[in-house]
């Protein structure tokens, strides 16, 4: 990592995503020792919860080119209010909860130069309703330190279909059908 | 059939890349990628194998396949030596799904055609019934019919990777090698692709070998894990025993390294991720010079893999391995 005349703000683009995991480690020791030594502020960015929890004080989640949710780290990673956030967490194995069951995010984001009007996740929202189709939808405050870009946003607790979560859901995997029905390019260009 | 029904063994496998001598007589360096892996591979088990970039896990896979020969050793399917039955043979029965999905499709190729290949060049199969077949398959892939008229650049990486593991189907294999195959995924379409292959598995009695360098994958889709290093298998375990209490330090470094959400880590003990020299092997252990339980002994001779005090399915490569209360 190249790193010249003490600087006040590193932007790190996915630093460690190709690494092994036991350099991924080290790397994250060393940023996190040098911001602590030096003061420096971390801006990181990475798709991996795992390596958030290690590094971040806060988190900022991207979609179709805009901030959806911000708020404190383990807010964010336990009680998300965007659905999004809570959708992106849930359709990562982790470490530790073989039996956990993963949900994929169905279908894909529009394309960025296509939005459709009001929330741009609408076409991939279980809790999408007949408002979220139109106007702006500002980043609000929602609660603790959460601020969220959406119109029905999730309680503490709240499963993302409405329901009181008690206990994860464990068991079998289930698979989410083709989404986008239209082919594969109907939402422009492919990730 | 039975528990310890061995589809696949495989014996002293190695690989050795270069050596030999230029036209001037020199000696060309040589290179061990795999050094004497002995694996069994039981029917309908998913075993996951785990180990850092260059240990060796592709060449192993890709010897497992056929598509490259080992050095020395030999592998066995259903008790019938491979080298003598031929690839073709064995590529009927286990067949390959790469980690980069768009660039293992032949671009020239509909998806027709290449799912079509298999069925016709290793199961000779006629015109109707490739074309009920093809049907199938691309319906079991969670794809739409008219999706095989196209070609592979018009599609995702998600789908691109659905017909990899198609197109390994079509030839109705018994044993799949998934070598990285959700790696260059989106993490919002790993799920998907993880979730296809657990049901696939379960309608077709699949056995699958899982490579991966993501342990959270392997220990959610593997039954066993098996750990490499340095060209060798240093530990091998049914998955919830692996990942619970690993009996050699590198499995234990490797599941302390992984970053796990919600999950702030202590200081880790700064490892120096030295590995040693593959054109010059030390004599003894490979994992010495990182080893915190390293002793005298460790440098002297290399430790075989055998069971320790955990039942006979838990074997590692280690003179000091750890305990557990
Ligand atoms: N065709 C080849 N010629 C020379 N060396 C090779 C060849 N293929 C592999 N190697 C070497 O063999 C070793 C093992 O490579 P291999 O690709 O099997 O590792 P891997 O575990 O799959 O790594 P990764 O996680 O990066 O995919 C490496 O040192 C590699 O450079
Ligand atoms: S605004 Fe509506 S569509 Fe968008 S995330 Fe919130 S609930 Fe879903
Ligand atoms: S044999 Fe020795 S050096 Fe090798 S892993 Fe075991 S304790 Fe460490
Ligand atoms: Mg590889």
């Amino acid at each position: 990592m190249a790193l010249a005349n003490d600087p006040e703000l590193i932007i790190a683009d996915e630093p460690t995503t190709a690494l092994d995991v036991t350099v991924q480690a080290e790397v994250l020791r060393l940023l996190d020792e040098l911001r602590r030594e030096r003061n420096t502020a971390v801006l990181f960015i990475t798709h991996d919860f795992g390596v958030v929890s290690e590094i971040a004080d806060r988190v900022a989640v991207m979609y179709a080119g805009r901030i959806v949710e911000t708020g404190r780290t383990e807010e964010i990673l336990t009680e998300p209010a965007h659905p999004y956030t809570r959708m992106l967490i849930d359709c990562v194995p982790v470490m530790g909860e073989p039996e956990r069951r993963l949900d994929a995010v169905p279908g894909r984001p529009p394309a960025v130069n296509r939005l459709p009007p009001g929330c741009a996740f609408a076409d991939r929202c279980p809790r999408v309703e007949a408002d979220c189709r139109s106007g702006e939808i500002p980043l609000e405050e929602k609660r603790g330190s959460l601020q969220a870009r959406c119109l029905h946003p999730l309680q503490p607790g709240e499963a993302l279909f409405g329901e009181v979560i008690t206990d994860r859901p464990k068991g079998r995997r289930h698979e989410l059908p083709e989404a986008n029905a239209s082919g594969p390019d109907a939402h422009g260009p492919l990730p | 059939m039975s528990e310890d029904a061995h589809l696949i063994e495989m014996r002293d496998l190695a690989r050795t890349f270069g050596g030999g001598r230029t036209v001037f007589g020199a000696r060309k360096p040589q290179l061990t990628a795999v050094r004497g892996v002995s694996l069994d591979l039981a029917k309908g088990e998913t075993l996951g194998i785990v180990g850092e970039s260059g240990c060796g896990k592709s060449t192993l896979a890709r010897m497992l396949v056929g598509l490259d020969r080992p050095t020395a050793g030999g592998i066995r399917l259903d008790g019938e030596d491979l080298s003598s039955s031929g690839t073709k043979a064995l590529a009927r029965r286990v067949q390959y799904v790469f980690q980069d999905p768009v660039s293992s499709l032949n671009p020239r190729q509909t998806i027709r055609e290449i799912l079509e290949a298999p069925m016709r060049h290793l199961l000779g199969l006629g015109r109707a019934e490739r074309e009920a077949r093809l049907a199938k398959l691309i319906e079991d892939v969670n794809l739409r019919p008219e999706f095989l008229e196209r070609y592979p650049h018009e599609f995702s990486g998600g789908q691109a990777q659905r017909i990899g593991i198609a197109r390994a189907l079509a030839a109705e294999p018994d044993v799949v090698v998934l070598d990285e195959p959700v790696s260059a995924l989106d993490v919002s379409v790993q799920a998907q692709v993880l979730n296809l292959l657990d049901r696939l598995k379960r309608e077709r009695g699949l056995t699958y070998v899982f490579i991966s360098h993501d342990l959270a994958v392997v220990e959610s889709i593997a039954t066993r894990v098996a750990v490499m290093y340095f060209g060798e298998i240093v530990e091998t375990a049914p998955a919830r025993a692996m990942f619970k209490a690993p009996l050699h330090p590198y499995t234990k470094l490797l599941i302390d390294s992984a970053p796990v959400p919600n999950r702030k880590r202590g200081t880790l003990g700064g490892d120096s991720g030295e590995l040693p020299d593959p054109y010059d092997p030390p004599p003894g252990c490979p994992f010495a010079a990182r080893c915190p339980r390293v002793e005298a002994d460790c440098r002297e001779t290399m430790p075989p893999l055998e069971t320790k005090n955990r039942g006979e399915n838990h074997r590692a490569a280690c003179f000091h391995p750890l305990t557990w209360p």
